[in-house]
C-alpha cells in the first residue's frame, strides 16, 4: 500500500475553505431565520425546512461520492478513491442523522408525531442503517485491500436506496411534502432564494468536512502502513 | 412562541452535531499524528553512530 501524506493535520487551503463555509452558513442562518418571512400556513415551523432539505441534499451527495469512489477504487485499486469513499460516507451518515432529527422536530407540531412509518422516513432510516453498517464493516476488517473492496461493494449496493428515498414520495402514498415535482419547485420565489443559499452553504460545508475527514483517513492509512512495515 | 422553541431546537441540534463532529475529527487527527511519529521512528533503521565510510569495508570505501 502506498499512501503519501502531504500534511497529517490538514490539507492546503482547508482553513480558507472552512472560513468560507462558516461565513456561508452564517449567511444561510440569517436568511432562514430573519430575512425570509414565515410561511402563511405553517408559520415559523417552516423555517426548519431551510436546514432540513440541505441536510438531506448533502446526505445524497455524500453517498453518491461514496458510490463513485467505490467504483473508481474497484477499477483502479488506488487507495485515494477509498479514502474519498469512506470520508464521504461518514459525513453522509452525519447529515442523514441531521435530516432525520430536524425532520422529526418539524413533524411533531405539523403532523402531531415525532415519527411515523411512512415511505420517505422509512427509506431514509434504511439508508442511515446501510451506511452505518458500511462504517462498522470497515472497522472490523484489518486487511486494507479487502476492506476497501468490501466497502466499495457495500457503498455501491447501498446507493440503490438513494433514488428510492428521493422517489418514495412520488411512488407511494405519503404525507411528506413534495418540494420539487414535475421539474419545478413548489415554493415561493423568496423561499426558493433562501433554500438555494442554504443549499450552497451546506455544500461548501460538506466539501470542507470531506477535506478534513480525508486528511484523517490518509493519516490512518499511513500509520497502518508504517506499523505493517515495522512488523515485517 | 412554541414554534420558536422547535426552530431553535432544530438549529441547535444541527450546530451541536456539526461542532462535535468537527472536534472529534480534530481529536482523532491529533492522536493519529502522535501515532504517526511513533510509527515513523519505529520504521527507521537504528542509528549506529559510526560514519558510513568508516564502517564500510576497505574495498567499498574507496
Amino acid at each position: 500500500m502506498h499512501v503519501s501524506l502531504v500534511d497529517t493535520r490538514t490539507r492546503p487551503g482547508a482553513g480558507l475553505l472552512g472560513l468560507l463555509a462558516l461565513l456561508a452558513m452564517l449567511a444561510a442562518i440569517y436568511t432562514a431565520l430573519v430575512w425570509v418571512p414565515p410561511d402563511a400556513d405553517m408559520g415559523d415551523f417552516q423555517r426548519i425546512f431551510y436546514f432540513h432539505v440541505p441536510s438531506a441534499w448533502v446526505a445524497f451527495l455524500s453517498f453518491t461520492v461514496t458510490c463513485l469512489g467505490g467504483v473508481l477504487y474497484l477499477r483502479t485499486r488506488d487507495f485515494r478513491w477509498d479514502i474519498l469513499a469512506v470520508s464521504s460516507a461518514e459525513v453522509g451518515v452525519v447529515f442523514t442523522t441531521l435530516a432525520i432529527i430536524t425532520g422529526s422536530i418539524w413533524a411533531r407540531p405539523i403532523w402531531g408525531t415525532w415519527w411515523t412509518w411512512e415511505p420517505r422516513l422509512t427509506t431514509t432510516l434504511v439508508l442511515w442503517f446501510i451506511y452505518v453498517a458500511y462504517l462498522i464493516l470497515r472497522k472490523n476488517v484489518d486487511d486494507p485491500s479487502r476492506r476497501a473492496s468490501l466497502a466499495a461493494v457495500i457503498g455501491l449496493v447501498g446507493f440503490v436506496d438513494v433514488p428510492i428515498v428521493f422517489m418514495s414520495i412520488r411512488w407511494w402514498r405519503t404525507i411528506h411534502p413534495i418540494v420539487f415535482d414535475g421539474g419545478e419547485f413548489r415554493v415561493a420565489p423568496i423561499m426558493m432564494v433562501t433554500l438555494l443559499i442554504s443549499l450552497a452553504a451546506f455544500t461548501m460545508f460538506y466539501v470542507y468536512l470531506l477535506s478534513v475527514r480525508a486528511s484523517l483517513e490518509q493519516a490512518q492509512m499511513e500509520v497502518e502502513a508504517l506499523e505493517q512495515d515495522s512488523w515485517d | 412562541m412554541a414554534s420558536l422553541w422547535y426552530v431553535a431546537g432544530a438549529y441547535g441540534v444541527i450546530w451541536i452535531v456539526l461542532f462535535v463532529y468537527l472536534v472529534s475529527i480534530h481529536q482523532r487527527l491529533v492522536s493519529l499524528h502522535d501515532q504517526l511519529e511513533v510509527a515513523r521512528r519505529r520504521s527507521e533503521p537504528p542509528a549506529r553512530g559510526i560514519p558510513a565510510k568508516a564502517a564500510a569495508p576497505e574495498h567499498v570505501a574507496s
